[in-house]
């Protein structure tokens, strides 16, 4: 990770050699961002990649509420509680129109003009042109992440560089 | 946690991870959630792959930090 040239983002180059690894690590990472503000995913496959991290979201939702079940500390249990919560409530859609109401956005690089701003987070699981990256950079809040997995393209820095 | 803005930030060279509580070079971790202050938290990127250790971690992180942020409330209104 590191922070673009003006400190404005955190910039994370993620490693996933597979789609299967990728769709673990968004899933895993997801949550905790979700928690301090809304997210948008660019992806080549919206509904696609949007089902497939749905299912391991069920899964880790089923994963807490046996560990509430488990423990018999107040402490932990409320806290349990509390993400059981947040991962029931979390909104996730790839329809552009709903942006609005999301907490998540699984979109295209061509469909981040109808997207809600500011985002907190922004992963980006596909190679996209600069200047769609510009774009997407529009709508990520200070001190936002951009999670970028596979590799992180020479001219996203020109794309940075034009926005600074 | 809620919904606030972090201030804005200072590039730092490293971070401390609140898994494992070891302070490590920002390339090697991610960013989570916020400390009650409105601070960017980190985590090693090794730790998610611990996949539960990794959930529970944060959630414990997280229950602290909102702790600290209801006490901090406290102490202002006093």
């Amino acid at each position: 990770m590191k922070t673009d040239l003006i400190s404005r983002w955190y910039i994370d180059v993620r490693s996933a050699k597979t789609s299967d690894l990728m769709s673990f690590d968004l899933a895993q990472h997801l949550p905790r961002r979700l928690s301090i503000g809304p997210a948008l995913v660019i992806t080549d496959h919206p509904a696609i990649l949007l089902s497939v991290i749905r299912k391991r979201w069920m899964k880790l939702l089923h994963d807490i509420e046996t560990q509430r079940s488990r423990t018999l500390d107040r402490r932990k249990r409320d806290s349990f509680a509390k993400e059981i919560a947040h991962l029931h409530e979390s909104r996730f859609t790839s329809k552009e129109r709903l942006a609005y109401n999301a907490d998540a956005l699984f979109a295209t690089a061509a469909g981040v003009k109808a997207c809600r701003a500011p985002y907190t987070t922004i992963y980006l699981t596909t190679t996209i042109t600069p200047v769609e990256l510009a774009a997407c950079l529009t709508h990520l809040r200070q001190g936002g992440l951009l999670a970028v997995y596979g590799e992180w393209h020479t001219a996203y820095d020109g794309a940075l560089a034009a926005l600074g | 946690m809620t919904d606030s803005t972090p201030p804005p930030h200072q590039p730092i060279a490293e971070a401390q991870c609140v898994i494992c509580l070891q302070t490590v070079p920002l390339v090697s971790v991610t960013a989570g959630s916020l400390y009650a202050d409105g601070r960017q938290a980190f985590a090693c990127n090794g730790h998610i792959h611990e996949r539960l250790r990794w959930v529970l971690a944060w959630l414990a992180f997280d229950a602290e930090q909102q702790e600290q942020h209801e006490h901090n409330l406290g102490s202002s209104v006093a």
